[in-house]
């Protein structure tokens, strides 16, 4: 069980939740979030995932895992099944974003939506002066090889939160280094938001 | 096969929750019994809040990928019976 090396991202979103809390992971990989969410917060997790390997990886670590798609994972879910829904590192991958998210909504009563931010200064830096597609820690592909489909900033989700009428409940800005909380749009590399209907 | 029916309750009366732990493995290439058949049957046992785990395996052996995708098999129904007797042993039942 993963216990001190465990990533900034895991840690925040540990204490966003509640202990016993009921969870579901779209897109959970090898499971490591949901598994750690397991051991430390006594979470009654359950994921969602594509790749058949991580489902085994999944099984191996005595998760409960569907094996699907994000964008058609949720169907069958009771409304309010869950009480925080997890898209980490997962929305810039899925298709119909607007679906998912509604969809989380139904199934969950509060979702935690973690994801790159596009505008961090390093890629700005890259796009303005080296005039390529930014590769940085945060986005590390290439055009020709990324799995992202959607390149956002944290500015554009905050529209788009407005747009939908969804509300922020909580938001928390990560660096190389740490938490940061001054001009998030620059210098955050990734951001985690807890978002509600 | 096609008059085995476990729906409207037959298999889990109406008004019961379910404490079992449920696997559900389907093959890509079977055309008897497809995955999409198995989906359903998951997303039934979802509305009753029932603890499913679903992996679909990659095989092109057809209906016949049972007997032969053993590997895959085994580790799924291994790990899945193991975390089923580690919680029983816990909660002392």
């Amino acid at each position: 069980m993963i216990k001190d090396n465990v990533q900034l991202d895991y840690k925040i979103i540990a204490g966003i939740i509640e202990q016993g809390s009921r969870v579901l992971d779209l897109g959970c990989g090898n499971g490591e979030l949901i598994a750690y969410l397991s051991s430390v917060r006594n979470a009654k997790v359950q994921g969602i995932e594509l790749n058949e390997d991580a489902i085994y990886k999944c099984v191996e670590k005595g998760l409960s895992v569907f094996h699907s798609d994000i964008d058609s994972g949720l169907a069958g879910y009771p409304d309010d099944n869950f009480d925080y829904v997890i898209l980490n590192q997962s929305l810039q991958e899925t298709k119909k974003v607007d679906y998912v998210i509604k969809e989380a909504l139904r199934v969950g009563k509060k979702a935690i939506i973690g994801f790159p931010n596009f505008a961090h200064y390093r890629a700005r830096f890259m796009l303005f002066f080296r005039g390529q597609a930014p590769v940085t820690t945060s986005l590390p592909y290439h055009w020709h090889d990324t799995p992202n489909l959607r390149f956002l900033s944290i500015k554009d989700f905050r529209d788009y939160c407005k747009q939908s009428n969804l509300k922020i409940l909580d938001s928390h800005y990560l660096s190389d280094t740490g938490i940061i909380h001054l001009f998030p749009n620059i210098f955050a590399r990734n951001v985690i938001f807890v978002v509600t209907k | 096969m096609d008059y085995f029916d476990v729906s409207d309750g037959k298999l889990i009366p109406d008004g019961r929750e379910i404490d079992t732990r449920i696997l559900v493995i389907s093959f890509q290439s079977d055309w008897l019994y497809p995955s999409y058949q198995s989906k359903e049957m998951v997303q039934q046992m979802r509305m009753r809040h029932a603890d499913v785990t679903y992996c679909e395996i990659t095989s092109t052996y057809g209906h016949d990928a049972f007997l032969l995708e053993v590997d895959a098999e085994y580790a799924l129904i291994k790990h899945f019976m193991e975390r089923v007797f580690r919680e029983n042993e816990e909660s002392g039942s």
